[in-house]
């Protein structure tokens, strides 16, 4: 029970804050700045609400994270981990309690900040680009409190973790806001003409994504696997597995996407056909992306195969 | 771009050092399973990754049970893997010493060993 709460808080916290950097990404950079048009600016006010709500997970998620750790760094039953000043030690004397008190800080600036967004002040891309920046402050950060963190000297282990966490918001977590996209792109629509933009944007951003998550994934996995055998043979190295083969999925459903139906696109007029089509495959792809997310979760509370 | 991709890949691999990821036991003075002539000063155990100070302890029980150590436990200065805990002066004995660390990424390991201490 215990593991399994700890293992959804973890998928939680990493699915929000993914989804979190992947909504300000697809705003940036796959999006683009926008016209005055009303589709548009009804667009981005969905996104601004979607990254609300991914900062109320996170922040929740956050907080029930925080309470499993306690208990299970005291050694205290789950229900009496705030009746001792154990919680404050794991707040103001470990790693895993500074940096949660560097996330929720963010948390809470970026809700300050998506709160102007919603609200429609100007400087809009200022506020977005900020919202940006925290989100992959907030993305980098898990890697300071993820196994590879606990090494003793390699910092380059955590470049890698830190690359292969972006890579994998600004892909998966763009998703989402994707299958909102298309589900508003209707042509004919100012959104609508933008379509095959977004598309091809959308699908150089993920396959660069999928070239670091490859070369990433790979150095991870020699770190904190070891070996083939450590592979077939450990509970850790069947979850690496799970992911993989989740991944591969993952790859083929975005290669499909991006060769069948992208052709399809530029050889003939958008209709509403071919993008539900491609909507009910990106959300195929997101569901799968969670699945992933969860795999992950596991492999945090899980120890490594390298260290058994 | 391609050789990008296989310089960045060649730079996390060989920069990276090996990762344990749970905190084991690599070393211990006195060792594990060891005779020692004369009661040591203190017990010294290196873990095989930085722990978290604050929920680490040792402990080290006589063979009745008794705990014998000076209750001091803590870190080294200079290495976040060495926790120390101060002895009294030992009698001949066996002595069984019980660890428990929490690494940086939160994990919890425990573990015991004894060693026998002849005058």
């Amino acid at each position: 029970m215990f593991i399994a709460l700890l293992i959804i808080a973890r998928t939680a916290h990493i699915g929000a804050t993914i989804l979190l950097a992947g909504t300000f990404t697809f705003k940036l950079i796959t999006l683009g700045p926008g016209g005055g048009s009303d589709d548009f600016h009804d667009l981005q006010l969905c996104l601004l609400h979607l990254a609300l709500w991914s900062l109320v997970a996170a922040f929740l998620s956050s907080l029930l994270w925080f309470w499993l750790e306690v208990a299970n760094m005291s050694g205290l039953p789950a229900m009496r981990a705030f009746s001792t000043t154990a919680w404050q030690m794991v707040l103001f004397e470990t790693k895993f309690g500074h940096v949660l008190q560097l996330r929720l800080g963010l948390i809470v600036l970026a809700f300050a900040l998506v709160a102007l967004g919603l609200a429609q002040v100007q400087a809009q891309h200022a506020l977005i680009m900020a919202m940006f920046l925290i989100s992959i402050v907030l993305l980098v950060s898990l890697a300071w409190i993820s196994h590879a963190a606990a090494a003793r000297v390699q910092p380059l282990g955590l470049v890698g973790d830190a690359l292969h966490l972006c890579a994998a918001s600004f892909w998966i977590g763009g998703l989402l806001p994707l299958a909102i996209f298309l589900t508003r792109a209707r042509a004919p629509s100012s959104l609508g003409d933008r379509a095959l933009l977004v598309l091809r944007r959308f699908s150089t951003l993920s396959s660069t994504c999928v070239g670091v998550l490859i070369v990433s994934g790979i150095s991870n996995s020699w770190l904190l696997v070891g070996s083939i055998n450590a592979l077939l043979t450990t509970r850790y190295g069947w979850l690496l597995l799970a992911k993989l083969a989740a991944f591969g999925i993952l790859v083929c459903l975005g290669a499909r996407n991006r060769f069948v139906i992208k052709t399809k696109l530029t050889t003939s007029p958008i209709g509403p056909g071919l993008l539900a089509q491609l909507r009910r495959n990106v959300i195929s792809e997101t569901c799968l992306g969670l699945a992933v997310v969860t795999i992950v979760a596991c492999l945090g509370v899980t120890p490594p195969a390298r260290g058994l | 771009m391609k050789n990008m991709i296989v310089s960045l890949f060649l730079i996390i691999l060989t920069g990276t050092a090996r990762v344990e990821a749970h905190a084991f036991l690599k070393e211990a003075e006195p060792s594990v399973g060891c005779t020692v002539p004369s009661s040591p000063n203190e017990v010294r155990i290196r873990f095989t990754e930085n722990i978290e100070p604050a929920f680490s302890s040792i402990q080290v029980f006589d063979s009745s049970g008794k705990e014998m150590d000076k209750r001091d436990v803590h870190l080294d200065r200079s290495d976040r893997a060495l926790l120390h805990v101060s002895l009294p002066r030992l009698g001949p004995g066996t002595y069984k010493v019980v660890w428990r660390v929490v690494s940086v990424d939160t994990h919890v390991t425990n573990g015991n060993f004894t060693f026998r201490v002849t005058r």
